[in-house]
């Protein structure tokens, strides 16, 4: 399988790009496209669809394809496996019961191949109460359905930072309330991928004591949103407040599970009126939670070390890499940002596409599947 | 975006001239470089910076939650002291039992707030109040001494104490705190010295005195302080004082069962007592009382208890029984006066004074020896422990007849006083239930004698029949025995003054015959009895021991014969005889047993006022004896009275069957034993032999006949015995029975099989009794004496009598049937006879209706023939052309067929009449014109007569009155009426005509008229008229002064009742061989 990214600020400059990057005789089927929700969707797809190439697309908060980070741009990454190998699928969650449509989707898959592989992303609206709750039941139904060991990756739309609407799409549709699914025929393609985020949880466990959706509104009886801002060590009037944009705070939590790992649940929107918070990922009362503080400038290392080791151990070659980075992480890296996204396509030395997504699908070291927040997910193909 | 500095630097370096553009551009990218790790550095930096703030407020906050938590842990470790402290207090307090453990409590208490740092305590303190008596019960732990004390402490004399007992008493949950300075301490100290308390030495140097005391209601737990205790310490005081709280709570209820299950026992106690006096039904019973008494009064730890008393007082003799028990003594029973002692004079006196009064006496000393040797001298059992003792106590209390107490070698308690009366009571009320039943008892045992007195009495009343006397001995028996007196026997003795032997109507439960005679023997009974009655005595008993009693009754069973063996048996068995004996007016009364156990006094009583009513049954039954000879007098005369007024009733063979039950109801009535019963008719003429006999029930059975010559000896000897007017008597056993009634069952008589029925009689005896018809049957299983057979005879004879009648009965009906007959024979004949009348009439009318009819007949005849010939004529003329004749045959011919119509009519019309007539007489009335209907009839008549002989004519004169209209009748009838007079009318003036010849002109006049309501008809003729001496019978049937064969006698019978159905009259006016006039009256 042969592998080319593409990036560009608009439709022209893509429909360039991929000029330039087919005379070789390089026919591309697959297209992964991360783009700025501000661009021009239906152009670009309009330019894929010309060429027969099957999409793969969603809205980011930040796309790039090497060290560089774009913003409002175009990046696409361009495979020419076999189309009898993948599958898209997407579906209008709105008018149905997401889980049982998840449940559809899932089980439509297992029926085109016998071992799928899935890469996944959809597409809410941030401000309805429960939408970060969905991709939670998503991931538990893909893998009530395909098995537990089955390989999913992938990572929630963006809409730079407005936190408003986002969309998924393929050539021909694109959905604001989309579940989006490209199925890799696993025993051809191997897929194989890393969660890390290096948040470490710190100070003492707390309950949180009301939540209504992903809504926080009080943890151990006090509200929610002061007592988060107290840990930034903000000092905010109330008229301060109501025009503050936590956007870039990064408050991640370290949410304790019963069995297993703790999840991370990143803080999405704050609301002043009533000081309740919203996560990116699903919470309920009752949750013991930490609070976590931003990984060493050195996890950047650790992401490289464990991608190498799995080369060495599992994946000599990659044809393509994907990474899902937590939006979140943008602001914890900063500058650094770019090292640990082009730490990882060193290692791997092939093609990269990605894009800072609202939640990543994926699994820790030595965890189960599982929706994420404050990660950072890559993928690399390999075409058996 | 470039670091401003090393911009500045970036601009000197772009604009310096001494630099090649490949050292600008090296430097340029190293500044480039270099401001990207600036940036990197600065965003680290910045980053760092949020990390360390986070980190040092999540830091800051885990101290926090570290030092809660280790406060957390202090107070916990502080928590769980005070709890096992408190546990402490709780094992002491839970085992609290008596009120005095409480001061273990207080030290527990007391010694755990110190072990918790309470400093300075002075005292632990409960106090139990009780307010009626203004004091409460303080008990204290003092800390400092060591020391446990009780004080029953008078809180109303010091305003402190005041306040503190009113604050708590207020209820639970009430507070009391105070706080007392130095000097406030030495003035409170002062107080304290003048009273009973505890004297603390160390509040002498105390700068203040503090009180907490909390309510619990009826009792409070405190503490006292040399120091004010601070709130924590307070709150950790309550924490002890909830744990004594629930514990002194559970003591309470503990307790209160304690109380309870005491009071439980006391009842228990009391209930025994209750039984037993309850159960009491004699005087002596109140020793058991006594014994009870003394045994729970033990129980209850009544100390140096002596014995327990009853005394039940009599103030009319100033005497008193005195019933005590004790276990050393036993039960004795004294009688006493109440003057026998001072003391006791005295005792009684308080005693009596109201039945809720106490007396308590003490002996000791001198007055104690003069009490035991007081004992000895009225005789009273010895007591060894009152030879010891040196004090001696008796308590009573009243029951108002008497007291109740006890004596005891030491005093009593105010608890067990109140014990005793607590017995007393449920003695008492127990006690007056025994009086008042003992009191309906008596009344219960006169009530029921007098009851089973009217029982004789009213069975006496009741007789019906001298033999009833043993019915109402039998009730005498049975009420001696439902009035509990043993009794085998009893026995009415009979007129003893007027006999010398003994006559006794007996009831008992053996087979003695209930009515026996024997003579006086020698016996020591027999012996009595003859004394008593000379010298007139009115009771006497006897009593025969085992030889005794069996001597008499041997002699005496000689006297009875036919006793069963058995009952010989059971007499002499018997242990012994005891007979009581009362003596009237010419009758005795005597009631025996055999158990050897003679009559009370008061069985005795009994039985003289039996024997008192029985002077009345005798009397009655003498009445009776005297009533019923008559009565069977009487009897025998009704008897045979009904007897025949039955018979007289009988009109037919089957009322025979009534003969049965008629015999049967006789024979019950006149009280002649017998089991069946029946009457054999003797008929000579058909050498048959009737029987009519009765079921075993005195139904009868289908009478069976048997000829005389039938093979059975009761048929055959009957017959030969009644020739002879003999009496028969024949005996059957239950075999010839059956035999005999198999050969009658040969005459397939179905009834014979009702006659055994399921009965068949042992022995049966038959006697036949003579009578002129037939013989009476009576069947019993016993000979019939003479005196039955009398009443039998006299019943035959009676039936005889009423038979004879029955049978001339019989023939006369015979007689009646065959007049009967020819009865029936004659109307019928009449029947015939009105009918050929009818037809005779009919024919007449006939005679008369074929001239009618020959008439128009003829001129129908007469102008159809006419029309023929005119109408050739007409077709003559017709073809000649002449028409003035054609028009004029033409007429004729028109009125020829008129006429022809008319008289068509005419035959029609005359028919339709005749048709009328000939129907029946079932005709309904209906309004018709008279004179029409007699000039028809008259037209009738007259061609009829015609008819029969043409050379008849007469002159008819009709006069009719045109002025009325029609009336309503019948026409057919009144027509044959009419017809009847006509026919007759003519008859006699032909008959004359023929008698006197030529020279007589017959005339009849027919007249009509009306005269107020009624219309007249007058039908006269001039012919032979009616001899004068036959007027009176013209109008019976079957008269007639025709020659036979031409009349059937019938006319004007038939008319007479025809006029009569018509509410009208006929009358005849007549002279001989002048006229005859019949004048016919109807309502118009």
């Amino acid at each position: 399988m042969k592998a080319k990214s593409i990036k560009g600020v608009s439709p022209d400059e893509i429909q360039l790009a991929l000029q330039q990057s087919m005379p070789d005789n390089f026919k591309p089927t697959l297209a992964f496209l991360f783009m700025s929700i501000n661009n021009d969707i239906d152009a670009v797809s309009g330019l894929l669809e010309l060429q027969s190439i099957r999409i793969f697309g969603a809205t980011t908060g930040g796309e790039f394809i090497d060290g560089e980070i774009g913003s409002g741009s175009i990046v696409i990454l361009l495979l020419d496996t076999s189309p009898s190998q993948f599958k898209i699928l997407l579906q209008d969650y709105r008018d149905q019961d997401p889980q049982a449509l998840a449940r559809k989707m899932a089980v439509e898959a297992k029926e085109i191949f016998k071992n799928p592989s899935f890469i996944v992303s959809n597409s809410i609206r941030p401000t309805d109460e429960s939408a970060f709750l969905l991709r939670d039941i998503f991931m538990k139904t893909i893998k009530s359905v395909a098995g537990k060991e089955t390989i999913i990756w992938g990572g929630g739309a963006g809409d730079d930072f407005a936190f408003d609407e986002t969309i998924v799409c393929t050539n021909h549709e694109t959905m604001k309330r989309g579940i989006l699914m490209l199925v890799l025929d696993g025993d051809k393609i191997q897929v194989r991928g890393e969660a890390a985020s290096g948040q470490k949880p710190v100070g003492t466990e707390k309950i949180i004591t009301k939540a209504v959706g992903n809504w926080i509104y009080e943890i151990d009886h006090k509200p929610a949103a002061e007592m988060v801002l107290k840990y930034l060590g903000l000092n905010l009037s109330q008229k301060e407040a109501e025009t503050f944009n936590p956007n870039e705070l990064n408050v991640v939590f370290s949410v304790s599970r019963d069995k297993g790992e703790p999840v991370l649940r990143g803080a999405g929107l704050f609301n002043w009126k009533d000081n309740s918070i919203s996560m990116l990922g699903s919470i309920k009362e009752g949750d013991k939670i930490r609070l976590t503080l931003p990984p060493d400038f050195d996890v950047v290392e650790e992401v490289r070390i464990n991608a190498e080791r799995i080369k060495k151990e599992e994946m000599p070659e990659a044809d393509a890499l994907l990474m899902f980075s937590c939006i979140g992480r943008l602001s914890q890296f900063g500058p650094l940002m770019g090292e640990e996204i082009e730490g990882v396509r060193k290692v791997f030395n092939a093609p990269m596409a990605g894009f800072f997504t609202y939640g990543e699908f994926g699994r820790a070291r030595n965890g189960g599947n599982e929706f994420h927040n404050n990660t950072c997910c890559w993928v690399a193909l390999k075409e058996k | 975006m470039m670091n401003k500095d090393l911009q500045a630097i970036l601009n000197i370096v772009q604009h310096a001239l001494h630099l090649s553009e490949e050292e600008k551009n090296e430097i340029i990218n190293a500044l480039k470089s270099a401001n990207k790790e600036l940036e990197v550095t600065f965003f680290k930096l910045e980053r760092t910076e949020k990390v360390k703030h986070t980190t040092a407020i999540l830091l800051e906050e885990t101290i926090e939650e570290l030092e809660s938590k280790r406060k957390s842990v202090e107070a916990q470790n502080k928590e769980l002291e005070i709890e096992s402290s408190l546990e402490r207090v709780r094992t002491v307090a839970m085992s609290m039992n008596k009120p005095d453990d409480m001061l273990l409590v207080c030290k527990t208490i007391s010694e755990q707030l110190g072990l918790l740092k309470v400093k300075e305590i002075r005292n632990v303190q409960t106090a139990i109040f009780y307010k009626e008596r203004g004091i409460y019960m303080n008990y204290e732990y003092y800390a400092k001494h060591n020391k446990t004390v009780i004080t029953e402490t008078e809180y109303t004399n010091h305003q402190i104490q005041k306040d503190f007992a009113e604050k708590m008493q207020k209820g639970n949950g009430e507070f009391y705190t105070s706080q007392l300075t130095e000097a406030e301490v030495k003035d409170w100290l002062t107080y304290q010295k003048t009273t009973n308390v505890f004297i603390d030495e160390y509040l002498n140097n105390a700068s203040s005195l503090n009180y907490y005391w909390y309510s619990l209601g009826s009792v409070a737990l405190g503490i006292s302080t040399y120091k004010a205790l601070n709130e924590e310490e307070q709150s950790l005081f309550k924490r002890f004082l909830r744990v004594f709280e629930l514990s002194y709570r559970r003591y309470l209820d503990i307790e209160k069962a304690e109380a309870q299950a005491r009071e439980a026992r006391v009842e228990a106690s009391l209930e025994k007592v209750r039984a037993i006096a309850m159960s009491m039904n004699r005087p002596d019973d109140l020793l058991n009382v006594c014994e009870i008494l003394f045994k729970e009064f033990a129980a209850f730890g009544f100390a140096g208890l002596r014995n327990a008393m009853v005394n039940i007082h009599d103030d009319d003799n100033r005497t008193f029984v005195n019933y005590d028990y004790s276990d050393e003594i036993g039960k004795s029973t004294n009688h006493l006066t109440y003057d026998i002692h001072p003391v006791i004079k005295k005792q009684i006196a308080q005693i009596r004074s109201s039945n809720d009064a106490f007396s308590e006496t003490v002996f000791s000393g001198r007055d104690l020896e003069d009490w035991k040797k007081f004992r000895k001298e009225i005789g009273e059992k010895d007591d060894p422990r009152l030879n010891k003792s040196t004090a001696l106590y008796y308590y009573f209390y009243s029951i108002g007849s008497g007291s109740i107490g006890i004596s005891t070698f030491g005093a009593i308690d105010e608890e067990k006083t109140k014990l005793l009366k607590r017995f007393r009571n449920v003695f008492n009320l127990s006690y007056q239930r025994y009086l008042d039943l003992a009191l309906a008892e008596t009344q219960a045992k006169e009530a029921r004698i007098e009851a089973a007195l009217e029982r004789v009495r009213s069975r006496s009343m009741g007789m019906q029949k001298s033999e009833e006397l043993k019915e109402v001995i039998q009730v005498v028996f049975d009420q001696f025995a439902h009035l509990n007196i043993h009794i085998e026997h009893t026995g009415f003795i009979m007129d003893y003054k007027s006999r010398e032997d003994m006559s006794i109507w007996l009831a008992d439960n053996q087979k003695v015959p209930s009515q026996i005679t024997i003579p006086y023997f020698n016996s020591p009974h027999w012996n009595s009895f003859r004394e008593a009655k000379e010298k007139g005595l009115d009771f006497f008993a006897n009593y025969l021991n085992f030889e005794e009693k069996n001597k008499f009754y041997r002699e005496l069973f000689e006297h009875i014969p036919g006793l069963p063996q058995d009952t010989k048996e059971f007499y002499l068995t018997c242990p012994g005889l005891a007979i009581s004996t009362v003596l009237l007016d010419n009758v005795g009364l005597c009631i025996e047993n055999f158990s050897a156990t003679p009559y009370t006094e008061e069985e005795n009583k009994t039985l003289m006022r039996f024997g008192k009513v029985f002077q009345q049954t005798y009397t009655r039954f003498l009445d009776l004896e005297k009533a019923e000879a008559q009565a069977l007098e009487v009897q025998k005369r009704a008897s045979v009275d009904r007897v025949r007024a039955e018979i007289a009733s009988m009109r037919t063979k089957t009322d025979l069957e009534r003969i049965t039950p008629l015999i049967w109801n006789e024979l019950n009535t006149l009280g002649v034993p017998f089991i069946r019963c029946g009457v054999f008719i003797m008929d000579e003429d058909q050498q048959i032999v009737h029987t009519f006999l009765s079921t075993p029930d005195g139904k009868a059975i289908a009478s069976l006949h048997v000829p005389f010559g039938f093979d059975l000896s009761i048929i055959t000897n009957g017959i030969k015995h009644w020739g002879n007017k003999k009496r028969y008597k024949e005996h059957w056993d239950a075999n010839q029975f059956v035999k005999s009634w198999t050969v009658l069952s040969s005459l397939g008589e179905t009834a014979v099989d009702n006659y055994s029925g399921e009965q068949i009689p042992e022995s049966l005896y038959l006697h036949m009794l003579p009578f002129l018809q037939g013989m009476l049957y009576v069947g019993n299983d016993a000979l019939l004496t003479e005196e039955d057979l009398q009443l039998v005879q006299n019943l035959a004879d009676a039936f005889s009598t009423a038979y004879a009648r029955y049978d001339d009965f019989i023939k006369l009906e015979a007689a009646k049937l065959t007049v009967e007959k020819t009865l029936v024979d004659l109307k019928q004949a009449q029947q015939q006879l009105v009918q050929s009348e009818k037809m005779a009439s009919l024919g007449e009318l006939t005679a008369g209706i074929a001239h009618e009819i020959q008439n128009p007949l003829n001129f129908v005849n007469n102008f159809s023939e006419l029309n023929r010939e005119l109408l050739s004529e007409l077709a003559e003329e017709a073809e000649k052309g002449n028409t003035e004749e054609v028009k004029v045959l033409a007429n004729d011919i028109r009125e020829n067929e008129e006429k022809i119509n008319q008289h068509g009519k005419r035959a029609d019309a005359i028919v339709k009449g005749m048709l009328q007539h000939s129907r029946s007489r079932t005709g309904a009335k209906e309004l018709t014109d008279v004179n029409e209907l007699v000039d028809e009839y008259l037209r009738l008549a007259y061609h009829g007569l015609r008819a029969k002989d043409n050379s008849f004519s007469a002159t008819i004169k009709t006069d009719f009155d045109e002025s009325f209209g029609k009336i309503n009748i019948i026409p057919q009838d009144i027509g044959r009426v009419l017809l009847n007079l006509f026919n007759n009318a003519f008859y006699a003036v032909t008959a004359k005509k023929k008698s006197t010849g030529s020279a007589y002109e017959p005339i009849i006049s027919v007249s009509t008229r009306k005269a107020e309501n009624r219309t007249i008809i007058a039908i006269k003729d001039n012919g032979t008229g009616i001899p004068q001496k036959m007027v009176d019978k013209i109008f019976q049937p079957f008269f007639t002064t025709k020659p036979t064969g031409q009349g059937t006698g019938l006319g004007l019978s038939l008319s007479y009742d025809i006029i009569k159905a018509h509410g009208g009259e006929i009358e005849v006016n007549t002279k001989e061989e002048e006229y005859t006039e019949f004048v016919i009256q109807l309502q118009s």
